[in-house]
Parts: C-alpha cells; sequence; structure tokens
C-alpha cells in the first residue's frame, strides 16, 4: 500500500479502532470522487469517522441532522433580508462544505432528502432561482439507520445508486472496544492531524483515473454485471452507473496499493461495498443474513472469457 | 387415464434427472434427442424399395440413387445435430397476469458460435399449438402464449423445440425447464359492496399534519419562530413580521380484509384484488389482511406486488 | 420444422414442387397417357395461380375427389397393354397431380417429394442414355433443393441452392464409395418378362412387322472388341431363331422349349467343340425385357460371370438368365470357323422339317419344280438365291402388306420386300423341298465408333436363313446379299442413303443427320458407350477385376480388410465434414502456461482454482506450497497478470522457465 495511505488508515484506525478494511474503503470512495453510504446501528461511530476524514484531508466539515421537518432551505441555505442594506444576503447552508455528514438521511422527507441527492448529482444549488457552485471537492456521507422504524422514508433505489459505495461499521471486537474504552478521550473529540491536503487529494483523483484497466478486467465487471441482469436471484439487476462505479472503486483500490493496473482482486474487494445496496430493492435493505454481491461475486471467475 | 398419467410422471421424472431445471441451457448431447420422423422413416423405406428394385432390375443408376439417399441420409443426420447443438436457450421471467388472461413465456434461442438455420418450433410440452422461430429471417425469439385459469404460483411446463432442418428426414427436439414460476393473481372482479368505514376512506379526504413538504398559510410572527421561517419577501415588503407554516399530506391508510367480506373465497379474493389495484393507481397507502398474512401499510409498485402474491397465494377452494 | 399447415400465397417450395412435377411429367410424356401428362400440367398451373395469389384456395376437396375416381376408372380401362412399372407410374402421376392441387399440410407434402422420388427411380429405369440420365439426376437435385427450401422459407434462393449444393457433394463421395465397394447382389428374385418395348425384335415375326423396325434409330446394343474387328460382312448377330412356320409368321417352336427345358432340368450342358481363331468382344444390350441375348456365331460366354448368368442354346443362340431390365454386360468368345453340326441333329431335323400345305400353292408347286431340276441340295439353295438375284426383286423398307398367302404374294406378284419376306421365302422354299431350314433374326452390321467398337441400332435388324445341308451342319443363306448386296457390306445407313439399293423411307432425314453434325453424332455415341461401359455396366465381374487390380490376389482377410478401410473413410469424411471447428482457440501463451500450472496443481496437490483471481490463489498457495514451488508460481503468475492486467513486465522466457522448474518442483515435493 502506498505509504501516505498507510499513514491515513493508521490515523483513523486511532479513532475508529479494528476496522481497517471499512476504512480503506472509505478513503477509496473519496479517491474516486463518490459519496458514501454508512448504515449501521447509533453509536457505532458513523459521526466520529466523517469528522476524522474530514480532519485528515483537511477538508471543511458540516454536519446536517436531517429530522422529520427538516426544510430544503435549511441545507441549502437561504436569502435572509439585511434590515440595514434593504436587500437579500444569500446565507449558505451547511451544505456548501467539502465533507457533508447528512446524518440519518432516511429521516427527513423525501423532498428534502432529494434536494440534497439533486445537489451532489450536479455539484451545484440552487435558491430562489439562483444557481450557485459547490467546492469542487465535494463530499457526502450520508447514514441512515438499518432499522425500519416508523416516520421513515427509506432511499428509493434509483436514489440509492447514487452513493458509490455503502460501509457498514459494525460492533467493534473485543480488544477493539476495550482498547476505546481506555481511551481518555470521552466525549471530547480529538483532532487529527492533516496528512493530506485537499491539493493532493484532488491530483490522487486525477491520478486514480489514470489506472490502466485491461480488457480482462473490463470483461470481469461486465461478467458480474450481466449476470445481475440475467439471474432473476437477484431482484434489482446492476445498472451502467454501477458499471462504472465498480469500475471507479477499483481502480482507487488499486491505487490505493500502490498499482498502476486493476487486478480482478481489486474488483473483488470493493465489489460488496459498490454493490450490495443496489442489488437489493428497498424493501429489503435491511435484511443483512442474505448477502446477495457475496453470491454474485462467488458465482463468477475471473477468468472466465 | 391411469396410465396415460403415470407415463406422464415416469417421463417427467426422467427428464429431471436428465435435463434439470436451469435458466439457460445451452444444447448439447445430453439434452437433445434425434430421430427420424414419420417423413424420415418413409425415405429409409423408400430407400431400402430402391435398393430391391435396383437389385432386381440390375439397373446401377438406381443403385447409385439409393445409395446416394442412404448417404444424404447419414449426412442430414450429422448436419441436423450439428444445427441444433449449441444453441443457447433461454427465458425470461414471465409477468405475471391475472387469472384467464394469457401469460407469455418469452423463449429467446441464439447460436454463441454459429448461426442456425431453419425453423426452430417452439410450445409447451403438452400444448398442440406450435409457435415458430425462424432463424433465417433473423428472430431469435418468440412469446409463447400460456392460458391461464385459476389463480396461484404455478411452475411453468417444460418447453419443446423442435426442428428439422435440413431436409426433414430427421427431428431434433428437447424439452427444456427453465425453473421459472408464473404468478396468476386472482382476476379483479369490481366490489360494489363497499367496506366498513372504519377501513376505508375514498382516498380523496387527506389528514394534514405539520411537515416540512407544502407551504400550508402564514401565522404571524410570534419571538421564537425559527427565522429560516419568516416569509422575508412579505417584510421586505414593508409587512408585519408573518412565519410561514408548512404542512405534510398525508392520507389515511386502509385495511383490506378479507374477514369482512361475505361472499365465497375466490369472489373474495377477485374483490380484494380489484381493490389493490385501485387504490395502487390512485396512490392511497393500504395494508392487507388475509387471515394469518398481514401486510403493513404502504405504497408503491413492490407493495402492490406484494400483495396481490399474497392474494393469489391464499388457500382456498382450488387445489394447487 | 415446417409449418403444419403450408401458407397458400407466396410460398416457394409449393411452386417449386409443383415445377418438379412439370418438368418430370413432361420428360416421360412418351410413357404415360397424355391426358394425365394434361392433369399434371393443369395441376402445376393451378400452383402457379394459387402462388401468384391470382386465387385465394384451390379447388374444392369434393371437386378433386370427383376427378380422382373419373381418372381412375379412365386409367384402368385404357392400360391394357402396358406392364406393371408404366401402370404404377401412371397412377403415381395421377395420384400426385390430385395432391399437387390439394397441397395444404405438411404431410401432403412429404407424400409429394416421397412419390417424387419414385418417378425419378422409374425414369432412371426407363431411360438409361447419358443425356437421360444427366437430367434425371438434376431432377432429383431439384427434389433436394425443393426440401431444403420447405424447411428455410425465409432464407434467400441463393442461399438456399448453396446449401443443397453442399449437402449433395458431401454426400457424393460416401455414396460413390458405397457404389464402388459394395459387392454387387444378383437379384432376390426370378422377374417376368415384361411386353417388349415398341421396338425391337419379337419372338413372332411376321416379315411385314419387323420392317418397322427400320424406323428407328434407337441403339441395340454396343459391341466392342479386344484385337481384330469383324468386317461387315461377318457382322450377323444372332438373336432368336425361329422354327416355326404357320404359312405366314414365323415364331419360336415350343417344343425346342420344352425340350431345352427338359435339358436344362436333366443337366446336360450344351458345350460345342470350337475351332479356329475367335473374335473376343463384350457386348453392352440395351434393356429388352426379354432374355435373348446378340452374338456372333459361335458364340461361348468368355467370363465366370458370363458362364454363370448366361445359357447356350442348342440352337447357337445365347440367353440369359433374368430378363434385361437394365443395360447388360457380356463377354463372348465367338468361333466363326466352327462347323454348327454340334447339338441334337434328329431334334433340330424334326422341327425344321415342318412345312404348313394348305397355303402357299404358287410357293408350293414352284419348289417342287426347282427341287425336280435340282436333286443337289446346294444347287438348290443356290437356284433360290439365283432366282432372287434375277428376277428384278427390290428391296424395300416399306413392303405392302400381303395377308393371303404371303409367300405367293412375295415371289411372284409384288417381288419387293423387307430382309424378313426374303429369308421366309427361301426357308420356306428349303423346307418344301426336305432341307431342314430355319430363320434366325437379329441384327447385321452395325457402325464403327472407334477402333474397337460397334454400335448396332434398331435399323440394323435383320433375318437370314440357315440350312442344314447334307452333312455340313447348319449353313448361312442370306438372300438379301442377292438384292441389296451394299446392306451387308456397307451397313444400313449406307445403303438406305446412299447406294439406291433400298427403297422407302429411312430414318435419316432431318437436321440431325447433316454432315456437319456427324462429329457431334459420334461423339455423343463415344460418350455414351463409354458411359455404359464404366458405370451403368458395372456389374460384379467388373468390380472383382477392380478389386483385384488393386489388390492383387483376392481372399476373405484382404476383402474384409478392405471392408473396414472403406468404413474409416467414411467416418472420416463425416468428421471433416460435421467436427466442430478443431482449431481449438488458440490461447495465448500465458493463458497456457496458468493454466497448465493450475492443473498441475489439481492434480498432484489436489488443490482447485475454485474461480479465484490470481492474485488470490498465490496468496493461498503461500501457506500451502513449498518455496521450491511457490517461487515459480509467483513467477508465472507474475507473467499472468503482466499479460493479463498490465503489471510490471516479466519476459516470457523466464516464464516458461518457471513453468519448467514448477512442474519438476510439484513432481518432487507432491504435498
Amino acid at each position: 500500500m502506498r505509504s501516505e495511505f498507510e499513514s491515513i488508515v493508521e490515523a483513523l484506525s486511532d479513532v475508529i479502532i479494528g476496522k481497517p478494511n471499512q476504512l480503506k474503503l472509505a478513503v477509496a470512495c473519496m479517491l474516486a470522487r463518490g459519496h458514501l453510504l454508512i448504515e449501521d446501528l447509533p453509536g457505532m461511530g458513523k459521526t466520529t469517522l466523517s469528522h476524522a476524514l474530514a480532519n485528515i484531508f483537511g477538508l471543511s466539515y458540516s454536519r446536517i441532522q436531517f429530522t422529520s421537518d427538516l426544510l430544503p432551505s435549511d441545507m441549502l441555505g437561504v436569502n435572509v433580508f439585511d434590515q440595514q442594506k434593504h436587500a437579500f444576503h444569500f446565507h449558505p447552508g451547511p451544505i456548501f462544505n467539502e465533507l457533508v455528514l447528512a446524518d440519518e438521511i432516511n429521516r427527513a422527507s423525501p423532498k428534502t432528502q432529494s434536494a440534497l441527492l439533486e445537489a451532489m448529482e450536479e455539484n451545484q444549488v440552487s435558491v430562489d432561482g439562483q444557481t450557485r457552485p459547490l467546492p469542487e471537492l465535494f463530499f457526502v456521507i450520508a447514514t441512515q439507520n438499518p432499522s425500519f422504524q416508523g416516520g421513515t422514508f427509506p432511499l428509493p433505489e434509483s436514489q440509492l445508486d447514487r452513493f458509490l459505495m455503502r460501509i457498514s461499521l459494525g460492533y467493534p471486537s473485543w480488544d477493539a472496544e476495550k482498547a476505546m474504552l481506555k481511551t481518555t478521550l470521552g466525549r471530547e473529540r480529538q483532532n487529527l492531524e492533516t496528512i493530506m491536503t485537499g491539493d493532493t487529494l484532488r491530483h490522487y483523483q486525477q491520478a486514480v483515473q489514470h489506472v490502466k484497466t485491461s480488457d480482462a478486467v473490463l470483461n470481469y465487471i461486465l461478467n458480474l454485471v450481466n449476470e445481475s441482469r440475467g439471474n432473476s436471484t437477484y431482484p434489482q439487476p446492476l445498472s451502467p452507473r454501477a458499471s462504472r462505479a465498480l469500475l471507479n472503486a477499483a481502480k482507487a483500490w488499486a491505487f490505493i496499493h500502490n498499482r498502476d493496473y486493476v487486478v480482478p482482486e481489486d474488483v473483488q474487494a470493493t465489489f460488496v461495498a459498490v454493490a450490495e445496496h443496489r442489488l437489493h430493492t428497498a424493501h429489503q435493505q435491511n435484511t443483512v443474513e442474505t448477502s446477495l454481491s457475496q453470491q454474485l461475486l462467488a458465482s463468477i471467475d475471473p477468468l472466465a472469457a | 387415464m391411469g396410465v396415460r398419467q403415470t407415463l406422464n410422471v415416469m417421463s417427467e421424472k426422467w427428464l429431471e434427472s436428465r435435463i434439470p431445471a436451469n435458466s439457460s441451457v445451452r444444447l448439447n448431447r445430453k439434452n437433445i434427442f434425434i430421430f427420424p420422423g414419420l417423413f424420415g422413416f418413409f425415405y429409409l423405406l423408400m430407400t431400402v424399395c430402391l435398393f430391391v428394385l435396383a437389385v432386381n432390375y440390375q439397373n446401377n443408376l438406381l443403385l447409385f440413387l439409393s445409395q446416394c439417399l442412404s448417404s444424404l441420409f447419414l449426412i442430414s443426420l450429422f448436419t441436423a445435430y450439428k444445427n441444433f447443438a449449441r444453441i443457447t436457450v433461454s427465458a425470461q421471467q414471465p409477468q405475471p397476469v391475472y387469472a384467464g388472461e394469457t401469460a407469455y413465456l418469452t423463449v429467446k434461442a441464439m447460436g454463441s458460435a454459429h448461426s442456425p438455420k431453419g425453423m426452430l418450433e417452439v410450445g409447451m410440452k403438452n400444448d398442440k399449438n406450435s409457435y415458430y422461430i425462424n432463424f433465417d429471417a433473423g428472430e431469435s425469439q418468440f412469446a409463447v402464449p400460456i392460458a391461464t385459469t385459476t389463480r396461484g404460483k404455478c411452475r411453468l411446463p417444460r418447453v419443446t423445440l423442435r426442428c428439422a432442418y435440413p431436409l426433414g428426414i430427421l427431428r431434433c427436439w428437447t424439452h427444456l425447464d427453465f425453473g421459472q414460476e408464473l404468478w396468476v393473481y386472482p382476476s379483479p372482479q369490481a366490489a360494489d359492496k363497499t367496506f366498513s368505514e372504519h377501513d376505508m376512506s375514498d382516498g380523496n379526504k387527506r389528514n394534514t399534519i405539520p411537515g416540512s413538504d407544502d407551504f400550508f398559510a402564514l401565522h404571524p410572527f410570534q419571538p421564537g419562530d425559527p427565522l429560516n421561517k419568516v416569509a422575508w419577501k412579505k417584510v421586505a415588503k414593508g409587512g408585519e413580521w408573518a412565519s410561514k407554516v408548512f404542512i405534510r399530506q398525508q392520507s389515511a391508510v386502509t385495511w383490506l380484509d378479507i374477514s369482512t367480506l361475505n361472499t365465497d373465497i375466490e369472489t373474495s379474493l377477485s374483490m380484494l384484488c380489484w381493490q389493490v389495484n385501485r387504490l395502487s393507481r390512485r396512490q392511497h397507502p393500504f395494508g392487507l389482511k388475509l387471515g394469518d398474512v398481514i401486510i403493513p401499510p404502504a405504497m408503491g409498485k413492490l407493495h402492490e406486488q406484494t400483495c396481490l402474491e399474497a392474494l393469489s397465494l391464499y388457500p382456498g377452494s382450488y387445489p394447487k | 420444422m415446417m409449418h403444419a399447415r403450408l401458407p397458400v400465397a407466396s410460398y416457394l417450395p409449393s411452386l417449386l414442387i409443383a415445377i418438379f412435377y412439370a418438368v418430370i411429367s413432361v420428360s416421360l410424356v412418351a410413357d404415360t397417357h397424355f391426358w394425365i401428362l394434361l392433369l399434371c400440367l393443369c395441376a402445376c398451373v393451378v400452383r402457379l395461380f394459387l402462388y401468384l395469389g391470382w386465387y385465394n384456395h384451390a379447388p374444392g376437396k369434393r371437386t378433386v375427389n370427383l376427378l380422382a375416381l373419373l381418372a381412375s376408372v379412365t386409367l384402368i380401362t385404357t392400360s391394357e397393354n402396358m406392364d406393371v412399372l408404366h401402370i404404377m407410374v401412371n397412377l403415381l402421376l395421377l395420384a400426385c397431380s390430385l395432391k399437387l392441387i390439394l397441397l395444404h399440410r405438411r404431410r401432403d407434402f412429404y407424400q409429394l417429394v416421397i412419390s417424387g422420388v419414385f418417378i425419378v427411380a422409374c425414369g432412371f429405369i426407363f431411360y438409361q442414355s447419358l443425356a437421360w440420365s444427366l437430367f434425371y439426376i438434376s431432377v432429383f437435385a431439384l427434389l433436394i433443393m425443393v426440401l431444403i427450401s420447405a424447411h428455410t422459407p425465409a432464407m434467400k434462393l441463393s442461399q438456399q441452392c448453396k446449401r443443397a449444393l453442399i449437402l449433395v457433394l458431401q454426400a457424393l463421395p460416401i455414396a460413390v464409395l458405397l457404389f464402388v465397394f459394395l459387392p454387387k447382389v444378383p437379384p432376390f428374385w426370378k422377374m417376368p418378362e415384361g411386353h417388349s418395348g415398341e421396338t425391337g425384335l419379337s419372338e413372332y415375326m411376321t416379315p411385314g412387322d419387323i420392317a418397322g423396325l427400320t424406323k428407328s434409330e434407337k441403339l441395340a446394343f454396343t459391341a466392342s472388341f479386344t484385337g481384330v474387328v469383324p468386317a461387315p460382312q461377318q457382322r450377323y448377330w444372332r438373336a432368336i431363331v425361329l422354327e416355326d412356320f404357320d404359312g405366314n409368321s414365323w415364331f419360336v417352336s415350343d417344343t425346342r422349349r420344352y425340350a431345352s427345358a427338359q435339358l436344362q432340368h436333366m443337366g446336360k450342358q450344351f458345350d460345342p467343340k470350337v475351332r479356329g481363331k475367335p473374335f473376343r468382344y463384350e457386348v453392352i444390350s440395351e434393356p429388352t425385357q426379354q432374355r435373348w441375348l446378340y452374338a456372333l456365331d459361335t458364340a461361348i460366354p468368355a467370363s465366370e460371370a458370363g458362364r454363370r448368368d448366361i445359357q447356350q442354346g442348342w440352337n447357337y443362340q445365347l440367353t440369359a438368365n433374368q430378363p434385361l431390365f437394365s443395360r447388360f454386360a457380356y463377354k463372348v468368345e465367338s468361333f466363326p470357323d466352327t462347323k454348327r453340326d454340334q447339338g441334337i441333329a434328329s431334334l433340330d431335323k424334326q422341327l425344321n422339317l415342318h412345312v404348313p400345305t394348305q397355303t402357299n400353292p404358287q410357293t408350293q408347286l414352284w419348289a417342287k419344280k426347282l427341287r425336280a431340276r435340282y436333286s443337289d441340295n446346294h444347287a438348290y439353295a443356290d437356284a433360290i438365291m439365283m432366282y432372287f438375284r434375277e428376277n428384278g426383286f427390290e428391296y424395300t423398307l416399306a413392303p405392302s402388306a400381303m395377308l393371303y398367302d404371303p409367300v405367293d404374294s412375295f415371289l411372284f406378284n409384288y417381288k419387293a420386300g423387307f430382309c424378313a419376306h426374303f429369308a421366309s421365302a427361301m426357308a420356306y422354299a428349303l423346307r418344301l423341298a426336305g432341307i431342314p431350314a430355319r430363320v434366325v433374326s437379329g441384327y447385321q452390321g452395325g457402325k464403327q465408333i472407334n477402333d474397337t467398337t460397334i454400335n448396332v441400332y434398331q435399323y440394323d435388324a435383320h433375318a437370314w436363313v440357315e440350312a442344314w445341308l447334307d452333312d455340313s451342319g447348319w449353313q448361312t443363306f442370306d438372300p438379301t446379299t442377292q438384292v441389296a448386296p451394299s446392306r451387308i457390306t456397307a451397313g444400313f445407313e449406307e445403303a438406305a442413303r446412299f447406294s439406291g439399293e433400298l427403297t422407302g423411307e429411312h430414318p435419316f432425314t432431318g437436321l440431325g443427320h447433316l454432315e456437319a453434325f456427324a462429329f457431334f453424332r459420334n461423339l455423343s455415341a463415344q460418350m455414351d458407350f463409354l458411359w455404359g461401359k464404366w458405370f451403368l455396366g458395372f456389374n460384379s465381374e467388373k468390380q472383382n477385376a477392380f478389386f483385384t487390380q488393386l489388390l492383387g490376389e483376392l481372399s476373405p482377410w484382404k476383402l474384409s480388410l478392405l471392408g473396414v478401410a472403406i468404413v474409416l473413410t467414411i467416418l472420416s469424411a463425416l468428421a471433416l465434414y460435421f467436427l466442430p471447428n478443431w482449431r481449438r482457440k488458440n490461447y495465448p501463451l500465458h493463458y497456457k502456461l496458468y493454466m497448465a500450472a493450475t492443473a498441475q496443481l489439481y492434480r498432484q496437490c489436489h488443490i482447485e482454482r475454485q474461480k479465484k483471481s490470481p492474485g488470490e490463489l498465490l496468496r493461498t498457495l503461500e501457506i500451502q506450497l513449498s518455496p521450491i514451488a511457490l517461487t515459480p508460481f509467483r513467477v508465472i503468475t507474475a507473467y499472468f497478470e503482466y499479460c493479463e492486467y498490465g503489471g510490471p513486465p516479466v519476459s516470457a522466457a523466464e516464464a516458461k522457465a518457471a513453468s519448467r522448474e514448477f512442474s519438476k518442483a510439484l513432481k518432487q515435493h507432491s504435498r
């Protein structure tokens, strides 16, 4: 693995103990310019992770707590009337930051959800008829509770598709939780040192795009995607956006591991994170036992022509 | 009837062991049967007759003709097999239909390494009707109609494919099982009987609850109201400070319950089916109670599908 | 599969099969009733209209059934003098025409195809010349095309032709192999003699009738000589010996038939002692439906098969054991210098002295007078010959009908007749004088088409006299030599066209007989001869000769080896046509090396790859393999990753070396 990323993962591991794979996936997601969806029970460290990521990359950070009465304007910003100047002045909402944590996205009404997703898609917001661009480096880390509670609005499949990866932190191991308890952090949040600047990140993002992908790897990705389309075991076939997502994630993974070419292992390593939330229908998001993406991976041979 | 049924059952078992279910099948020697048809038998008979005639008349031309015919038979055997084998046949899951409607199973036949020729006859195994995929005309699939009468989730019978290319002397055929199931929903029947009032709202009445979707009204500003809810445009025009009030529409939830209907099971299911369709069309959330099966209220295509499937599977008067 | 119910309009296969039937029925115009031919053509026209869409549906079933009934009745009542095969063809053609009108199901189509093949087969039986054979072969190919067209209706016509051609070309070599190497089987049962065709000699000869043969240019037989070719005067081809005379006609004696049967039953063979230098030749006879064979005197069958299939008659005549339904080839040796005094003299004399006395009184008187003058038998015979020579007799091809006392009418009234008249009169006169005499009918002369081959046509038919004078045995007398010597010395065509000695119409008129076409006619005669000799005449004898040439001395072991070789050839031909491209997928080197390595892993260490990617497999192997095997496997994997995914470069030589090392390591340390 590339040395910078090694140190990044190490630093993150201080905060989220014992989940190196998920941390790597999160970093890969950012390298691939994708948005991340974290699905976890409350208290697993979703906020901690987002905050840590923002610190590590030196990104401006904001947190939007999605409630059922959250208005789009609360998120995007509002034109405020300045009584002195007798003019409207735009107060940017919390979305105008480089790393936005959209906490409990499935609590907000569909209208607010779509406002956020639109911003993610177009990298700009329009308030009162005026469009304002979002920062060049713009990430959304959305979180949702896996349990289906009353009064929530699960993200529909088409919107889930917009998140490059979905990870789940889960309970820490015995040792990890013990170590966490031993730290004297408690409620304070330690601010991590910036290891990589935003500029470097941007530079690396471009480099990821140039990672070599051979025909064999493309065929492998296509085989996986086509199997999901042809086989009736998979209720939601993978879209072309999913293929692109798989490719980008694999490239980022290869980059992290200091390679300038993609191998099938890269695709396999990122596949579950990229594909699982796309394969399920919105109704079945909560069933964790059947891992359709594992099944799909197991059924395709990377060397099949 | 008994003998025929037993034969059917035995042949099904044998076919199952020989040609197991698969959504996509590549034809090969394990699942192809090849044998002369009636025409083929007459052809062979004719060849033998010609041979006898040739020998008795001591006519070398006839002899050569009969030898040509037999070698043509041999060549046609291999040509027919080569044409039929290595075709990949697959079928898409058929769309669910209502009882009495015709479902369609789209059978796709494609050659991966070669382009097959001739006409492929496609049909359900015990159905007399046959449909054709004409390879030379560029066709590669056909939607085979399946008549449905009773509701339920039925396993589709085997699909028979036949081809007699090139000379019709030898027939290649196979019986394929795609392992697919067809959902047949009960045929909807318009219910003139209304449901009891606490279950049914006609969907036009809407309850309004406080929410954040739609601008509903203006209230005079009270200190403590969030600033982002202030109607600034009004203030700018020099008016009184007012706060916008938002609401969210919420429809009343309807419950469809089979126990409330007093007709026989099938009619009840048909009426419920009609209701499900109607409510889904109007985007009115509803729940379904079928004895032990309770489907909580929701909205959307998936919910409609789940309810219809539950209705199809409800144990009723018809044996499966 | 064809549609079970055939479409009507614009359905090409229906039209094609209609065309097939039109063509084949027209070709059989000489063998079928004219009204059946018309019916068939009408059916084809109906099909054409249906194809073009001018009518929407064929005539109803009831109409056609009525037509069928009428037609069958007509057929039965008008087919008295047809043999079984001809009646069958007519019936079949009739049924097929009606079916063609009613064609609307797949079943009907198949029935038409099967019947079509039978009719083509009959065509092969009726006509055996090269041109006709080629015609029927192409008609058969058309039938194959029709079948292919029926099963691939949407294919373009040119593509269908291509498919049909490929099928036929694939089938031909196998068929040729079968034809050449499968042993020829003798007929399964004895076939009855058929009616002799419209042309040809018969066992019942009325002098006027045989003249009809001069109008026919059909080939009677071909003789190809090894060695000396006899001069035209020596070419008297014996066919039928007619010993019974009723005053009008000559016919084969029943007593002779009975006696021959008895002798055969007793196992007595006629084995003439021959003398002198023989002519050696092979005769290829056209089908006659009869059993007599043509040969020069004195003929002995000259091959093993000949001795088996041919009987030598006690009257120097050769007969075949089975009637000739197809061209028949047989080898003969003829010893012209042999005295024909063998056989059963008493029987011969008894049969050939019987003379009817009720008719022809003038001749009887004349004969008595002549006999009184010439008591010597030879002188008497010469006198009769002189009578013909010096009394202005004419040789005519169109003799008048002589119904009452025909010999009298001929000798004293008309004085013009065909060779048969002359022979009949002379034989009668000889018998009246107490000299045993008989008429031999056959052919005389023939056209030499190349150095060794003579074609004998129906117009060469001839009749002459054989008489037993004193002790010299049977001697040939030909009165024609006295009247039209050019007929004997130059042949029929010369005599008829150029010599002026023959009167009456001859068949050498018409465009085809211009001198300009002589070359083509000769060429076509030659080709027909070669066709007959090599293909139609390929009997078991020739087959054995071929085998002997191929294998040397024949033995069961060699023959079975040959059989196995043939089967293997056929199988390899099939494999060549049909095995899926055994040009196996040309895998690139890295694939081959990697696959080989994983295969070895499985064989030696029972480690399966199980759909793992190369990197993954390498990781799992790190714990399982020893370093000696692991290092080369790492190189192989690295080479694979280099070629497949673009990893760091590894040279092919390195990879190959690693591969060798790996297999060595595995063999030594299989954990």
